[in-house]
């Protein structure tokens, strides 16, 4: 898995960082830039598992991550109903179970909108993003674990904090767990990962 | 011949009042005089009262002054409008993020502060508070008969649905409050401008047609006259934009920026202008006069400046600045009379037999320009009027001081009189018809420059036309897609229930003539409070009836079914509760701020001291004031004003008001040039330096500007007093009456060239034109009446035999 496609996922879960207090962590984010750079596309399944107060069971779903350079991506589900959306540059359109498709102005989404642009921020590594947006550490060296925690207000009322574990070569992220400030849970654990394939336009 | 003789009785009965009045009481004179004018000069400082354009804009008739007060007090007019732009690819958040940045720093005393800003969920909960006060009877009942057992389960589990996607963290709150879409019943009555404007996002900002920028409507109460203001609130504005994130700029549009080039416009060209003026006027007068009473006859123009504008500004309860700034101009005018009076005192044994020489010239010469003047005072622009009477007062106090003051300052040189040959025109026969030939030629031609010349209505053409300011405006236009150029519908009323009133009125009239849907409007989401309770009423019993409980009852085992927590909707259930039991909060201004929608509040409501205005924009198309227009008025309280409408009466009315004070004054100056030399050929050759001046100054006017613009249309009178005057002492000099009369009108021309006319190099429009027509004008005038009028008078003696 690549390190645009973990970096997504921080995103995609509305983000966060905490301050950069490791002596380590430029050195980690330093490797991590290096490593990451160049991918042109991703793709990758995904378990996601919630465990939220509104419900009784944990809320678990299946589904599909695609990303080509530099503007396009895709995030489905495919179980336990089919939903998701995607992205070409400002242009998206999003689908649930019901088959209802919908064209999304990204610009004027207020959800997804923020959504999207902070995934393709993070999925293009923008380091100088990454850095105002959220404060960070790193928790464990082996295997690598960063920490985020959002520094802005907006963002830290629906995300308290945001694990990452790299893979060991630090071209791909392993699991994704974030913590919302009502205790809400979710964990996202990647698989099948494979980058620089071509991908069908189609799917964007 | 009787009535002449009384006249000329009269005349010498008043210079000897005159001149017993100066042996008397001279020092006294001189004392009350110097007192006059230090207390005008500390009057006029305190009556200053800025730069209100109002003042430039008919008040007759009352209508458009009434829609210029409205287009100005808009809140659309009245803003400073933020442009934030992002390069292209830039992350979508990137730009909300950076306006909240921006909004942090922008706040008192430059900036009121902003309001709350909810995020989209936000906002839609919020709506949902006020659903029971805004959503029609009929609305809220078809909407819950159908939602049956079916309906509840689908919506649960889309909520379900929601719950795992990646926005559920920001989505859960109000999947909480609002399992049942409720929202879906208020959320379109948000007010939404036509396609393609720029329209307001969830978080109450507006955002352009292409997305790539964000309009936030920053509330100041700096006015935009205030230059000083303007550049306190411009270095605020740069300083807080420091804080915005690479690859975003933010630009400052509204009319500080205007006045803020204006002032430094102007100033930079009084700087280089006005010591050229004075250099240039010093160097005639002491050039030509060579003694000590020149001081004085160049003190007079700033004496009479004070006292004249103090006396019209305590007439008014005001002075506008550019009443002020013509005064300047009323300079060259004032320097006229004193030079005359001491080219007499230079040729006169004594005072009484300066006075006497030149008495009658300068009667008639200050009688023509008054009346030139007095043509203004019916001009429906109150700016004009202004001018009028302080052009009036300014030369009835150049005339007292050069007659009561200047004599006793500037005592006679001694009877150097020229002797009537040197004074006399001796026109040869050829010289005369080559001059006269020029002349005729000459007129022509300035006459065919001059057809087709039109007044230029627009009152921008006044001010500088900054290329950075103009082109900021131009990408604001696009950003908001023409919102400002829409048709606005003012509904005004004392205070807010009856503005509501009549803003449910006009929402009810564009829905009768299908126009609701291009309507920009708050009346949706704030009607009158007797609708609203209408309203509440109806909610609160569907909600406490049978339908709604099933429903209520089908969503607790829908949810349970779905695995759903006992609490999972708890705040759903708490709020149908209180609606059923009548809790509701009412709709009104705050509320829609504390929403977020404080920038939309503001463009479309206006709360004063006399009561709220609400603004609905439409499309301004050409039958709208003929069609729903007219409709929309007879509704009490209700004004439409179209922008493009405004500037076509504006250019009506200015047209007319030209017409009429212009023609007037050419009028009234040819009746007493008439009635003072009473011969048709003598009047012709006195008036022949006004009409060159005249035809010189409007053909510049079409060349140079393509139109006349307000000033050229001021200056025009002044223009006719100033040649009309250098006509009659040429042919009074001619006729013996004033026989130094040559050399003193050479020397007032000159004063008024060097003076006034370098004006016409300055950068400030306003400046500029009125520097062309002086320039042009008086340019014209004085060869004329050096040249041609003696000529012309020499034909009519010779044609008299």
């Amino acid at each position: 898995m690549s390190r645009a496609l973990g970096l997504a996922f921080l995103a995609l879960a509305v983000l966060a960082a905490a301050p950069a207090r490791s002596e380590e962590l430029p050195g980690l984010l330093d490797r991590l830039e290096r490593s990451m750079a160049g991918v042109q596309s991703v793709q990758a399944g995904f378990v996601q598992v919630k465990t939220l107060a509104m419900l009784r069971e944990p809320l678990r779903a299946e589904g599909r991550l695609s990303y080509a350079a530099p503007d396009r991506l895709r995030w489905e589900y495919n179980a336990p109903g089919a939903q998701g959306f995607s992205m070409r540059g400002s242009a998206g359109r999003r689908w649930d179970s019901a088959g209802d498709v919908r064209v999304v102005d990204l610009v004027r989404d207020p959800v997804l909108g923020p959504l999207a642009g902070e995934l393709l921020a993070w999925v293009k590594f923008d380091l100088e993003h990454i850095r105002a947006a959220y404060a960070m550490e790193v928790l464990t060296q082996d295997p690598p674990v960063l920490r985020l925690r959002p520094r802005n207000s907006r963002l830290s009322r629906v995300l308290e904090r945001l694990d990452l574990a790299f893979a060991p070569d630090l071209r791909s992220v392993l699991r994704v767990e974030y913590s919302e400030p009502d205790g809400d849970v979710t964990v996202i654990t990647f698989h099948d990962t494979v980058l620089d394939a071509p991908l069908w336009d189609g799917l964007f | 011949m009787r009535a002449s003789v009384g006249r000329d009785n009269g005349f010498a009965r008043a210079l000897a009042a005159l001149e017993r009045l100066r042996c008397v009481h001279g020092r006294l004179v001189l004392a009350l005089a110097a007192l006059l004018v230090v207390a005008g000069a500390a009057t006029l400082l305190g009556l200053l009262t800025g730069e209100d354009a109002q003042v430039l804009v008919p008040d007759r008739p009352v209508r458009l002054a009434g829609d210029f007060s409205l287009l100005s007090r808009s809140p659309l007019a009245s803003r400073a409008f933020i442009l934030l732009s992002a390069a292209p690819g830039t992350p979508a958040g990137l730009l909300d993020r950076a306006a909240d940045a921006l909004e942090a720093r922008l706040g008192p005393p430059l900036f009121a502060a902003p309001g709350p800003r909810p995020d989209g969920t936000g906002l839609a909960a919020g709506l949902l508070a006020l659903a029971p006060s805004l959503v029609p009877p009929e609305d809220i009942r078809t909407w819950l008969a159908g939602l049956d057992r079916a309906a509840v389960r689908k919506r649960v589990e889309a909520v379900r649905q929601a719950l795992a996607s990646p926005a559920a963290p920001a989505l859960k709150p109000l999947l909480r409050l609002d399992p049942l879409d409720t929202r879906s019943l208020v959320l379109p009555l948000l007010p939404r401008p036509g396609a393609g404007q720029a329209v307001p996002d969830p978080r109450g900002r507006l955002r352009s047609p292409d997305g790539t920028s964000l309009i936030l409507a920053a509330a100041t109460d700096i006015p935009f006259t205030d230059a000083a203001g303007a550049e306190r609130l411009l270095a605020g504005f740069a300083q807080a934009a420091t804080v915005l994130p690479a690859g975003v700029e933010a630009t400052l549009v509204s009319g500080h920026r205007h006045s803020l080039a204006n002032a430094r416009t102007i100033k930079a060209d009084l700087m280089r202008v006005l010591p050229l003026s004075l250099l240039g006027l010093a160097a005639v007068v002491f050039g030509f006069m060579r003694d000590r009473g020149a001081v004085w006859v160049l003190l007079a123009p700033p004496a009479v400046l004070c006292l004249a504008g103090a006396a019209t500004g305590l007439i008014f309860g005001g002075l506008h600045g550019i009443v002020l700034g013509f005064g300047g101009v009323l300079m060259g005018l004032a320097v006229d009379y004193p030079v005359h009076v001491h080219y007499a005192l230079r040729h006169s044994p004594g005072p009484a037999e300066a006075l006497a020489r030149v008495a009658r010239p300068l009667a008639c010469g200050t009688l023509t320009s008054l009346a030139a003047f007095a043509a203004l005072l019916l001009s429906e622009v109150p700016a004009i009027r202004q001018m009028a009477v302080f052009s009036m007062l300014g030369l009835a106090a150049a005339l007292a001081l050069s007659c009561l003051a200047l004599p006793q300052l500037a005592p006679c040189a001694g009877g150097d009189t020229p002797s009537p040959a040197a004074c006399r025109p001796v026109p040869e026969a050829r010289a005369r018809g080559v001059v006269l030939t020029a002349w005729v030629v000459l007129l022509g031609c300035l006459t065919w420059l001059s057809l087709g010349l039109a007044v230029n209505p627009d009152l921008a053409s006044l001010g500088v036309a900054d290329p950075g300011v103009k082109a900021d405006e131009a990408r604001l236009r696009v950003a908001l897609g023409g919102l400002r150029d829409r048709a606005m519908v003012f509904a005004s009323g004392p205070d807010l229930e009856r503005a509501a009133d009549a803003n449910a009125a006009v929402l009810t009239e564009l829905r009768r003539a299908g126009l609701d849907r291009e309507a920009w409007s708050l009346a949706p989401i704030l009607p009158p409070s007797a609708v609203q309770e209408l309203n509440r009423e109806a909610w609160r019993e569907a909600w406490a009836g049978a339908g709604a409980q099933a429903a209520l009852r089908e969503l607790q085992d829908a949810a349970g079914d779905l695995g759903f927590a006992d609490q999972a909707f708890a705040p759903f259930f708490d709020l149908a509760a209180g609606w059923a039991a009548g809790r509701f909060e009412p709709a009104g201004l705050d509320a829609l701020r504390a929403l977020g929608l404080g920038q939309v509040v503001g463009l479309l409501a206006h709360e004063s001291g006399d009561g709220v205005s609400f603004l609905t924009l439409l499309p301004d198309t050409p039958n709208l004031s003929a069609g729903p227009g007219r409709a929309l008025e007879a509704l009490p309280g209700v004004r439409v004003v179209s922008s493009a409408g405004f500037a076509r009466e504006l250019g009506a009315a200015l047209r007319s008001d030209c017409l009429v004070f212009v023609g007037l004054s050419v009028a009234l100056v040819c009746g007493l040039v008439l009635a003072l030399f009473r011969r048709p050929g003598t009047t012709a050759a006195a008036l022949a330096p006004a009409a060159t001046g005249l035809l010189a100054a409007a053909a510049g006017a079409r060349l140079v500007q393509g139109g006349l613009g307000l000033f050229n249309v001021v200056a025009l009178p002044l223009v006719l007093g100033l040649a009309a005057d250098y006509g009659i002492f040429m042919v009074c000099r001619t006729r013996g009456l004033e026989a130094s009369a040559g050399r003193p009108v050479l020397v007032c021309g000159l004063t008024t060239l060097a003076g006034f006319g370098s004006l016409a190099v300055a950068q400030h429009p306003a400046l500029r034109s009125l520097g062309l027509s002086i320039l042009l004008g008086i340019g014209a005038a004085l060869p004329t009446a050096l040249l041609v009028t003696p000529r012309l008078l020499g034909c009519e003696e010779a044609r008299r035999g």
